[in-house]
């Protein structure tokens, strides 16, 4: 199970996170990945002034995060521990 | 805070091919008591309109300065003109004025009288004479309690089918047996008001042969609510708002997200965020154990006050599940508003974006509270 916190506190709702959370439920759904991936909204994690939405996978805080970028630091980060998590079981 | 919140609403239809209304009702209400009056000009149109909107206003606005009722109710019974043809007042009145503690005053000036709604039966009341100059005006004291009501009519109601599906017209005493049957504790003022009002339309089969107006206040409970809505300058305090807020007797709503956190941490629960909540132009609201309504706070306070000042009187059905509509919701269901307005600076707002963030939210906060209180809220703002 991976965890992913996105921020939709005032600043990074105006930086899209709505967007975000769209991409990101559509992307959990076409993987089929609904009971491997857990999707959360936080309030502000008082990283404002950093670029971009703030997001956490698995405790790690990313900054600069967008609609854009999204499905790339979904691969990276989300599909990648995925994968760990599966050899771990094996 | 076992005080007594007096839910007022009115109806009227205008005599049948009139636009105005010869009656006119008017209502203020201050910290201490709620005032209505109502009156009906002789005659209809727009003579009569005028007479009888200065006669209510003139009551209302001098009973608000606290003038003593007497005084009042002199100058006005000597200020309205007689009738040269009719020898007759050109206006009649009556008013309530309830105090927060259920104590009321009642005076009645050539209009029918009230009728006072307790357990399904309309109540006697013993009324006084009281002779003002050559008039005689009726007035007595009462004490009224949760669930009471008073319903206020003018002639218009009194007469209403008459010669025609009545003989008579509706009558006072028919519409206290009305009254009895129809009352009950789930409905509320401005229902019963139009269930009179559109009787009457039935009664006069459509042909209104006289301005009717019929005034309802409903005795309840407030309800109140707490809006706390930004952290206080000094983090000292922190714990103390949120006893405040725990321990307030009515609705709880926090708007922002550190304010949030503040409570969360202090009550040592967590905050989830619920994402069916989402929508494009507000952030989702936030589920704490304890408190009504979590949001996110400058942009849906800025998108409550876009849809406030947009809502038509009336109209106040909110459908939506984002933060913004829930909490309009909330706001508009409530009587009693105490809004907590925090002045710490938020060292995350240093987002351009967001720059004058701080005195925006406030102004925000002020114009929710007079929107608001044009809606008949009694809303306090506090900062800290
Ligand atoms: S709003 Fe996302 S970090 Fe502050």
């Amino acid at each position: 199970m991976v965890t992913i916190s996105v921020c939709v506190g005032s600043s990074c709702h105006l930086k899209g996170a709505y967007d975000i959370i769209r991409v990101c439920e559509e992307m959990i759904e076409r993987l089929g990945l609904k009971d491997k991936v857990e999707l959360k909204g936080t309030f502000c994690l008082g990283q404002c002034t950093e670029e971009g939405v703030t997001v956490v996978i698995e405790g790690e805080t990313l900054h600069g995060v967008s609609a854009e970028n999204f499905e790339k630091v979904f691969a990276e980060k989300v599909l990648q521990k995925l994968t760990e998590e599966n050899r771990g079981n094996n | 805070m076992n005080e007594l919140f007096v839910e007022f609403a009115y109806a009227q239809i205008p005599k049948w091919g009139e636009e105005l209304c010869g009656d006119s009702v008017s209502y203020d209400r201050t910290r201490d008591f709620t005032i209505f009056s109502w009156s009906d000009g002789l005659g209809s149109g727009v003579k009569a309109n005028i007479l009888s909107t200065l006669t209510s206003r003139i009551i209302v606005s001098m009973l608000r300065k606290n003038s003593p009722l007497e005084e009042v109710i002199e100058t006005l019974v000597e200020t309205l003109p007689v009738c040269k043809v009719r020898k007759i007042a050109y206006s009649t009145f009556s008013v309530v004025q309830v105090a927060s503690n259920g104590e009321a005053y009642v005076a009645e000036f050539d209009n029918p009288p009230i009728f006072w709604v307790r357990n399904n039966r309309v109540m006697h009341l013993e009324r006084h004479k009281h002779e003002v100059g050559k008039k005689v005006v009726l007035d007595f004291n009462m004490r009224l309690q949760k669930n009471d009501w008073i319903v206020g009519i003018t002639d218009g109601v009194v007469h209403a089918g008459i010669g025609g599906l009545w003989n008579l017209g509706w009558r006072w005493e028919k519409i206290a047996s009305f009254l009895e049957s129809t009352v009950n504790e789930h409905m509320d003022a401005k229902t019963l008001a139009q269930k009179i009002i559109d009787t009457t339309r039935k009664l006069y089969q459509d042909h209104v042969g006289d301005d009717a107006t019929c005034v309802v206040a409903k005795i309840r409970l407030p309800r109140r609510l707490l809006l706390w809505a930004g952290p206080p300058e000094d983090p000292a305090q922190d714990e103390r708002i949120v006893e405040r807020v725990m321990t307030f007797p009515g609705k709880k709503v926090v708007s922002g997200g550190t304010t949030g956190n503040i409570l969360a941490r202090v009550l040592k629960k967590e905050i989830r965020v619920d994402l069916n909540s989402l929508a494009q132009d507000v952030p989702p609201v936030g589920m704490l154990e304890g408190v009504d309504l979590l949001t996110e706070g400058i942009l849906t306070l800025a998108a409550v006050l876009k849809r406030l000042r947009k809502l038509q009187s009336g109209e106040e059905t909110i459908r939506g599940q984002d933060g913004a509509s829930r909490l309009l919701r909330l706001l508009l269901e409530a009587d009693e508003i105490v809004i907590i307005g925090g002045r710490a600076i938020n060292p995350a707002h240093q987002n351009p974006k967001l720059s004058g963030e701080l005195s925006l939210k406030a102004r925000i906060l002020e114009e929710i509270s007079e929107e608001l209180q044009r809606r008949g809220k009694m809303v306090t703002l506090e900062y800290y």
